[in-house]
């Protein structure tokens, strides 16, 4: 008995020496463990063995499964192993091959600036206001301190409509030559400034984002273009205040490192009136071709609002206080993306757009 | 306007770098744009022919000896207008020419030639090329070219705001920058007229129109060019020369800014002046040669018979200076601007003269710039200044006075201003003090006005980089709110960007054929549009995408998707300001407008290049719909005239039409040049924003695990999904249906002709239990049963 139990252990080692598959395996669990296995037999056996050699033997058979147990699962750790290493040595994808293809659309450039700007200004505590492009020359013009033949409406070529059924202008509007110019399409976002301040008591803090138009096409004038208006009127604001309202502006959208001038200029609605100039981002205000050497770059209007603009308003000049500016928008998102020619914005070319 | 900096520093002696003028002119608000030099340099001279013989073997060269005062050299030259005793520029060997020419020694005909002589076009002056220029027969030999012509000179192109018509001339500038450098103008004085009666008659009609008229008479002038210098000097201002007499008013206008006019005092019938209106339909011929037809709105000036002027814009051609002219009568006048500015309009003519009194013009000075003129027309063409003169000004405007309070400055600009400081900038601008904190404005200053005027002199003369940088914080309760609109745009646009769509911007200009061809309403029209193609205001946006998708299909791209957010124009009142203070002319309500072609992926190794469908465009529509959390939204069969009307779907919500999609029209497609798998949808966007959902809540996921039941049914080809759908919910009374999915739709045997075959996915939860198979079955018998009765359903088996 004792041999016998030696003997199937050997045979059974040597069985599971050969095996290369987890089947093989298998089949010599069954063998030797299974319900009639082999080994499994000895146990069955065990009546056959002197009462006095039973203690003996009986241990020696539980030893000898134990061992086959143990030499079952050494035998299929080691197939794994051997699996493993056969896995990894398998033929390497072409890692190179693109990457199945998705498609992503692209925000305009200027539509994409016009977000950042009410972004930005909405962190300065500017509310978005709005008004319609086709404006009443009352509110694109007279109200601003541009009454008709006044020279400055030179600097604004303008787009009229075409009026047969006109609707009805609005209380105060100037008598015209002929119904021809009480329509227009706005020539920039300030009439929102009245719109806003007729519809409310100050404070006003109010940025107006929209579509402008006026007669004019080039390399950097499209006939339609895209200004922010920004209005802040409320008691003892001042210049300064104009200023450091640009100044963070213009930090936030093109870095903190490029610098704002105020220039003086002219806009019937603002006094006084200035332009605002920013150290070329691209030059770092070194002066290059693109700002003609100067280190600077037009880039907005601006200038506290003009005390008749706020009593034409309802608003009392002595008390209060405000101003104003007019960003291009087109222009800054040409600035930021180095375009050079504006019309290109407006043609939607698809290998223009989908390089953003 | 060009400023002659030479010209400047005469009148305003400053000792500063003309790079330092530009600058501070431009940070004192006269921005300098460009500038330029003019020099002709130093080895061109004035040299006198000596002697002039053809060159051997040529039919137009000669050659000459001449001496440029340093010695005798020989010249090989081509040109013909010159005879020998003549004075003409020389270029020395190694002269470098305006045009970049450099001047070698050079062999003509074999025959040496050691410089050139020029032409005007050769030392850039003019255009003319027609001979060499000849130079005054008085010009010594050696003088330079430049000392000749004045030069060197710089020249600054200024860009003068509306609001300052005082500074269109070099005196405006001059007293800027005397103003700006506490540099002291020099001062001139000026000859009066002294007293008589002269032989002429002037009347003002329309006061109104012309506040003020003065005239001087100058006899015996005799007409002929004027001297290089100055004809150079008007130049560089970019004047052309005419004649003395014409170039003494242009200068005396570049000088002191207001327009003067000569008439040939004999040419003026009655020699009479009448300042009158036109008769409607009375017509002239201005000094450029054109006949123009004239309005009772014109001012013109009259002789006793005929207009002679169009006032302060043109002269007229009757009584224009000419070589025989030896009397002149000359005008210095006011007229109102706007006046000026409608008929400079309605003829198109816009001129230095009517450029300046659309402005306005300084009235008080009117009698002092007449007589500069004269001064400069006896100067330049000899003739004697009457004595006497007429000066009609019925009305004399008095100075205006301004309060300026030193606290309000210091309140406007942020930045403490002192009273002595005040005093001292106001005087600088030639504002004099009159008591109680008033001033009293020079004439020529017309647009200080006011208190904020004044306050705007100060700042700009302190300059702007003086004011400090502030901020304002927004109170509390004053801070932008988070508008949920506004984030529900940006959700969707984001959706749309997931999805591949480019955003487009397109001019809301449109051909108003295109918005025929599309049936859309009828538009707003362009009065004065820039082209034809620009002549309508876009009522779709359709217009525009379609353009965007022939625009990139016929420049090789294939897969182009498109979306843009926009207004469209529409002849109708608005809903909200429809009348009163705010209202808006027109409706102006946003779309979104999609337009796509090509595949749906893009074709590569891993596949692609399937062709867009109508479900690819409506999964689109159905995932905006979703991440605005619209509800409520039916897609419904529909038409529209841009669509085909067998893949046309309308879009509700609460039942209310909200925009169409499907593909495009075939004749739309033809006019567009289009192909046929063009796919098209327009959303009232407002709409969609006002049914989109602010904030979402968020619930717990669910406690008990769900069935899933797979039925498919055979129904016949006609009946709709939604309808199928329909009637499975209303199967399910206990309201256990969680999810239910489309997933198989067939046609073609063994499903019989006529019919189709459609599985739905089924998960059923019960919110407080585990759902038994039971139960499941049970609601899948009743769901049977009920497609069975109500759409003829058959089970698949």
């Amino acid at each position: 008995m004792i041999d016998k139990i030696e003997t199937l252990l050997h045979e059974g080692r040597g069985e599971l020496a050969q095996a290369s598959s987890e089947a093989q395996v298998e089949a010599a669990r069954v063998k030797y463990l299974g319900k009639t296995g082999l080994l499994s037999a000895l146990r069955k056996s065990m009546g056959q063995v002197p009462a006095e050699e039973r203690p003996k033997v009986g241990k020696l058979v539980t030893d000898a499964i134990g061992a086959f147990e143990g030499l079952l699962e050494e035998t299929r750790k080691g197939l794994a192993e051997r699996e493993l290493l056969r896995d990894l040595g398998r033929e390497k994808l072409d890692v190179t091959l693109p990457g199945r293809a998705l498609k992503r659309g692209r925000r305009h450039p200027v539509s994409q600036a016009l977000d950042d700007l009410v972004e930005i200004f909405a962190r300065l505590g500017f509310h978005v206001a709005d008004g319609p492009e086709i404006e009443w020359d009352l509110y694109n013009f007279e109200k601003l301190g541009l009454p008709a033949d006044h020279p400055a409406r030179d600097m604004q070529d303008t787009f009229y409509l075409e009026t047969s059924s006109q609707p009805k202008p609005p209380p105060g509007s100037p008598p015209t030559r002929g119904s021809q110019e009480q329509l227009l399409l706005r020539t920039h976002t300030s009439p929102v400034q009245i719109r806003t301040m007729l519809s409310q008591p100050p404070p006003v803090r109010i940025i107006a984002p929209g579509k402008v138009y006026r007669v004019d096409s080039d390399v950097t004038h499209t006939p339609m273009f895209h200004q922010v208006e920004g209005l802040h009127v409320e008691k003892g604001l001042s210049m300064a205040h104009l200023r450091g309202t640009l100044d963070a502006f213009v930090k936030a959208f093109f870095g903190s490192s490029v610098q704002t001038r105020l220039r003086p200029s002219y806009f019937p609605f603002t006094e006084p009136s200035a332009e605002v100039d920013i150290s070329h981002p691209a030059c770092n205000g070194k002066g290059c071709r693109l700002c003609k050497g100067t280190g600077w770059l037009e880039v907005l209007g601006s200038g506290m609002v003009n005390p008749d603009v706020l009593s034409g308003a309802g608003y009392d000049p002595e008390q209060i206080t405000g101003y104003a500016f007019g960003v291009g928008i087109d222009r800054l998102a040409m600035l930021r993306h180095g375009a050079d020619d504006l019309r290109a914005f407006f043609d939607n070319d698809v290998r223009f757009l989908e390089q953003l | 306007m060009k400023i002659s900096v030479k010209w400047l520093r005469e009148l305003c002696p400053v000792e500063i770098s003309d790079d330092e003028i530009a600058r501070r002119l431009t940070l004192a608000g006269l921005e300098v744009e460009g500038r330029q030099t003019l020099a002709i340099g130093p080895d061109v001279v004035a040299a006198r022919v000596g002697s002039k013989e053809p060159v051997k073997g040529s039919d137009h060269l000669n050659l000459c000896q001449v001496n440029d005062g340093s010695g005798t050299h020989q010249i090989v030259c081509g040109a013909s207008n010159y005879q020998a005793g003549d004075v003409v520029p020389l270029a020395r060997v190694g002269a470098h020419l305006p045009n970049g020419m450099e001047i070698k020694k050079a062999k003509l005909r074999g025959v040496e030639s050691n410089g050139m002589l020029c032409s005007e076009r050769e030392l850039g002056l003019s255009e003319d090329h027609a001979g060499l220029m000849i130079l005054p027969r008085e010009t010594k030999p050696g003088t330079r070219m430049d000392e000749v012509l004045g030069l060197p000179d710089t020249v600054f192109e200024l860009n003068i705001t509306p609001n300052r018509p005082d500074a269109l001339s070099h005196l405006g500038i001059a007293r800027e920058l005397s103003a700006i450098t506490g540099t002291p103008l020099r001062s001139a004085t000026l000859k009066a007229a002294g007293t008589g009666t002269l032989p002429a008659k002037v009347e003002i009609r329309d006061a109104q129109r012309c506040p003020r008229y003065v005239a001087l008479v100058i006899e015996g002038v005799r007409i002929g060019p004027s001297p290089l210098h100055v004809q150079e000097r008007l130049r560089a201002c970019g004047v052309r020369s005419i004649s003395n007499v014409v170039d003494a008013t242009n200068l005396a206008l570049l000088e002191l800014g207001q327009p003067l006019h000569a008439f040939d005092l004999d040419k003026l019938d009655g020699a009479q002046i009448i300042v009158r209106r036109a008769a409607e339909g009375e017509s002239m011929t201005t000094l450029d040669g054109k006949e123009r037809k004239l309005t009772a709105d014109d001012l013109v000036i009259a002789d006793a018979s005929k207009p002679v002027a169009l006032a302060g814009v043109m002269g007229g051609a009757t009584s224009e200076v000419s070589g025989q002219t030896t009397r002149i009568l000359l005008e210095s006048a006011m007229f109102e601007g706007a006046g000026v500015r409608r008929t400079a309009r309605r003829q198109q003519l816009h001129t230095e003269a009517s450029h300046r009194f659309e402005r306005g013009m300084d009235e008080h000075s009117a009698d002092k710039a007449a007589l500069r003129c004269a001064e400069l027309i006896v100067q330049l063409a000899g003739g004697k200044l009457l004595p006497g003169s007429i000066d009609v000004y019925p009305a004399p405007r008095e100075l205006p006075k301004v309060i300026v309070r030193p606290a309000r400055v210091s309140a406007v600009l942020g930045v403490e201003v002192g009273e002595p400081e005040v005093d001292q900038r106001l005087r600088s601008l030639q504002l004099t003090p009159v008591g109680d904190g008033r001033w009293s404005v020079p004439s020529w200053r017309g647009d200080l006005r006011r208190e904020i005027d004044c306050i705007e002199e100060i700042a700009r003369l302190r300059g702007f980089d003086t004011i400090p940088v502030q901020t304002h914080m927004a109170g509390v309760g004053e801070t932008a709110f988070i508008d949920p609109k506004r984030r529900a745009t940006q959700h969707g646009r984001a959706a749309l960007a997931a999805h591949g769509l480019d955003e487009v911007l397109n001019y809301s200009f449109v051909p108003e054929a295109d918005l025929k061809v599309l049936g859309a309403p009828e538009p707003i029209r362009v009065a004065n549009p820039l082209t034809a193609e620009q002549g309508a205001m876009r009522t779709t946006l359709l217009a525009g995408l379609l353009r965007n998708l022939g625009f990139n299909l016929k420049r090789g791209s294939h897969d182009v998707q498109l979306y843009e957010l926009g207004r469209v124009y529409l002849r109708e009142s608005h809903p909200v300001y429809a009348e009163g203070h705010l209202s808006w002319p027109a409706h102006e309500p946003r779309k979104l407008g999609i337009a796509l072609v090509g595949s749906r992926r893009t074709k590569s190794w891993t596949g692609g290049g399937e062709p867009l469908d109508f479900y690819d465009l409506k999964g689109i529509l159905e995932d905006i719909l979703e991440t605005l959390g619209v509800a409520g939204a039916r897609f419904v069969p529909a038409e529209h005239p841009a669509l085909h009307p067998a893949s046309t779907a309308g879009l509700t919500i609460d039942g209310v039409s909200v925009g169409v999609l499907g593909q495009i029209h075939p004749t739309v497609a033809a006019r567009f040049e289009l192909p046929a798998g063009v796919w098209l949808a327009e959303l009232d966007f407002d709409a969609l924003l006002s049914h989109a959902v602010e904030v979402r809540p968020l619930q717990g996921v669910p406690k008990f695990p769900a069935v899933t039941r797979d039925l498919a049914f055979v129904v016949d080809a006609g009946v709709a999904s939604e309808q199928l759908l329909g009637e499975i919910r209303a199967a399910d009374d206990q309201k256990l249906l969680e999810h239910v999915s489309l997933f198989d739709v067939y046609r073609g045997a063994p499903v019989p002709e006529g019919r189709k075959s459609m599985a739905f996915g089924l998960s059923l939860r019960a919110s407080d239990r585990t759902l038994t198979d039971p139960e499941a079955d049970a609601l899948c018998t009743r769901i049977r049963e009920r497609l069975k009765v109500k759409v003829g359903a058959e089970i698949r088996a």
